[in-house]
């Protein structure tokens, strides 16, 4: 047992004095907020100083963009009298022909202009004349305009509203589901966030234990180690000392979630149920995901001579940590739905789509437990196995990963 | 006297491969043993299975009187063949880690590492990190890990290797308190010049097996060809018996017949007042030529 405390708090001691563990812990969580919160937040803002917040919902940063020079239009129809009073008035310039706006266009002093036709209340024709065109801006312009013609139509600023976006959030609410909760877009962004945050920090702390057994091997240390630590003892001492590198990376990154909570940035994390009872949770999870994911690892690192030769084995190992990313849509779409419910009570994806299922919907407790009992038999049944690979002669091989040597160390045969 | 630690019959196979056959021999207290052998011929994984590195697909290794356990293990210090220390870690918590598995205090690890360090004058770049020391420093700091916590039994694959003339000089007194001090020191190397000058008795292994195995002094008497050495003035190449003379470097190498033995030699000598001797031995093969003889005679008869 002393032998194993000493494992333990040389692991721990090497890897956090090492400058690369503190770039990761302070770099990964900055880049995700990055990514996932700041264009969001940065985005809303520039709507609001523009104070359009019943067009909130339609406007967004792409049409802001889109009026970075003001559109004409030509109406010989006569149907536009006003614009809604919350749209910037110097968005639209009327143009009596369409010589005149043509010649604007030409100057540059428009991006674009429409043409209403004269039989518009029949045909239902306008034409988008610009000087360059693509889906996105061609898609945001006829949708600003068509909110522009709503309400010259309707005379009623929020039924032009309601018509030109008629389902901008759907509350979806499923029976044996407590609550349901909308899916907006920032929403998605945070859970997708939280998700790449937890793939990141589950495959780098049992990235741990890879480089840990593999540096050993390489640098040949371990027939010293052999001679004065058990291999299993080895193995724990690893998995233990390691793993509370792992959780104190977690904590940090749990604790500038929580910091982010208290600034400005809450009304975000807002969108999800940030309870201590689903930080409770997600350690649990971490902690068992860790325990899983790192055993496989360390076997890894029995079977290969240097971590530079684990790459293709480590992205077979890690897939079912990708699949809950790759499917992130029907997940965070249908947070109850079967393929959900699948991938966040399998054993290997759960660690991710568990705690991601947690952020969007409360999760029957019984589903919590049984998922935790899950992962906790499987993290058992691995380090069992795992003391197959950890021994002398794989420990001390300096051969190249092949099945075969799997197999062998498998059926316990140097 | 009881042995240290004896090995009987040992064999391993590694798949198809039969790294060690039969090997066996003992090492005592306060002796220096040679474990000589070509590469390949199996003495790594003899120290290993002799350490309990390796489990024995046969035989017996019996070690301070009985089978191995983790509290013998704290008395066993073993420099191995194939070096390493955690390159990205600096020299001294690296040696106190590896002290401290040993079973010391962390104090008595500090206290002992100090020493050793200045010994080998690395108490200087005690807070570098490994990969930025000399090879010849990282081999001395792994001398440090095999001696600190004081074994019983010390085993050295190629102590000398990468040590320049003083740290080999240094390094050899060492090798030598540590037998006045009672330890068994097995010591594994090609370079037979320092067994010759260090080593009591060896084992040669050679295609798995033991092939020689005893005193130093008896294998070469075991291995001398009927010839003497002579320094003297005179003509020693015409007397009666010798088959063939040659003289290297002032002394006459005579090669006798099967009927004559040195002592007749003597006497013939004695009787000639024109022959005067300063020096007379029976002349001894290095163990250099012992080896290279052994090994290509088992070629040969593998061939």
């Amino acid at each position: 047992m002393r032998k194993m405390s000493l494992v333990i708090k040389h692991e721990f001691i090497t890897s956090v004095t090492r400058p690369s563990f503190w770039l990761t812990t302070v770099v990964f969580p900055l880049l995700i907020v990055a990514l996932s919160i700041v264009p969001q937040l940065l985005g809303n803002q520039a709507i609001k100083k523009k104070s359009l917040p019943d067009v909130q919902n339609m406007v967004t940063t792409q049409m802001q963009s889109l009026f970075s020079k003001p559109s004409g239009y030509v109406d010989p129809a006569h149907i536009i009298s006003s614009l809604p009073s919350n749209l910037p008035p110097q968005w639209f310039i009327r143009y009596e022909d369409e010589a005149q706006a043509a010649a604007d266009l030409r100057a540059q002093k428009i991006a674009r202009y429409y043409v209403v036709a004269a039989d518009y209340l029949r045909s239902g024709s306008v034409t988008l004349v610009t000087q360059h065109d693509d889906l996105l801006t061609r898609t945001n312009a006829q949708q600003m305009f068509t909110f522009v013609l709503n309400y010259n139509l309707l005379h009623d600023e929020s039924r032009a509203v309601r018509l030109t976006t008629p389902l901008p959030k759907m509350r979806t609410e499923t029976w044996g589901a407590q609550t349901g909760k909308e899916v907006t877009t920032t929403t998605y962004a945070l859970t997708m966030g939280i998700m790449t945050l937890f793939l990141i920090l589950i495959s780098m702390s049992s990235g741990f234990m890879l480089n840990s057994v593999s540096e050993e091997k390489q640098s040949r240390v371990m027939e010293m180690l052999l001679l004065r630590v058990e291999p299993r003892r080895l193995m724990f001492g690893k998995l233990i000392g390691l793993g509370a590198v792992a959780l104190l990376q977690l904590f940090i990154w749990l604790g500038s979630v929580a910091l982010v909570s208290q600034s400005t940035l809450s009304s975000y994390l807002s969108a999800l149920d940030l309870s201590p009872t689903l930080f409770a949770w997600v350690i649990v999870y971490f902690v068992l995901g860790y325990i899983v994911y790192a055993t496989e690892l360390g076997v890894l690192g029995t079977m290969i001579p240097s971590a530079r030769e684990s790459g293709g084995l480590t992205f077979l190992i890690l897939l079912p940590l990708l699949i809950p990313m790759w499917l992130s849509s029907p997940l965070l779409e249908a947070p109850n739905g079967t393929l959900s419910l699948f991938l966040s009570m399998f054993p290997l994806s759960a660690p991710i789509s568990m705690p991601t299922r947690m952020t969007l919907v409360q999760v029957p407790l019984w589903q919590s437990l049984l998922t935790a009992g899950g992962l906790a038999v499987t993290a058992y049944l691995l380090v069992l196995l795992s003391t197959r690979f950890f021994r002398s002669d794989t420990l001390l091989s300096q051969q190249s990963f092949s099945w075969q040597r799997l197999r062998n160390a498998w059926r316990n045969r140097g | 006297m009881e042995p240290i630690v004896a090995v009987s019959h040992l064999r391993k196979n590694f798949g198809q491969v039969q790294a060690v056959s039969d090997v066996s021999f003992a090492v005592y207290p306060g002796e220096i043993f040679g474990l000589l052998g070509p590469n390949g011929a199996g003495k790594t994984t003899t120290i290993r299975m002799m350490l309990d590195i390796f489990r024995p697909d046969g035989g017996e290794v019996t070690i301070f009187g009985g089978a191995m356990s983790e509290g013998k293990k704290s008395r066993l210090g073993y420099l191995p063949e194939e070096r390493g220390l955690y390159k990205n870690v600096k020299l001294e918590p690296a040696l106190l880690y590896l002290a401290r598995l040993k079973g010391l205090r962390k104090a008595e690890a500090q206290h002992r590492l100090t020493q050793w360090l200045h010994r080998f004058e690395l108490f200087e770049h005690r807070q570098k990190k490994i990969k930025a020391l000399s090879h010849g420093m990282q081999q001395k700091a792994q001398l440090i890990a095999a001696l600190i916590h004081e074994p019983d039994l010390l085993v050295i694959d190629e102590p000398f290797a990468g040590l320049d003339p003083v740290n080999t000089r240094l390094v050899k007194e060492i090798i030598k308190e540590q037998r006045a001090a009672g330890r068994a020191i097995i010591m594994s190397t090609h370079q037979l010049h320092q067994v010759e000058a260090l080593c009591s008795r060896i084992a040669l292994i050679n295609d798995g097996r033991t092939v020689l195995y005893g005193e130093i002094n008896d294998i070469k008497r075991q291995f001398a060809g009927n010839a003497v050495e002579v320094v003297g003035e005179g003509e020693f190449g015409d007397l009666e018996g010798v088959r063939s003379a040659r003289r290297i470097d002032g002394a006459w190498h005579l090669y006798l017949d099967e009927h004559t033995r040195p002592r007749d030699l003597l006497r013939q000598i004695a009787q000639r007042d024109e022959l005067h001797v300063q020096r007379f031995e029976v002349s001894y093969p290095s163990l250099d030529d012992i080896f290279i003889s052994v090994v290509s005679q088992q070629e040969t008869a593998h061939a």
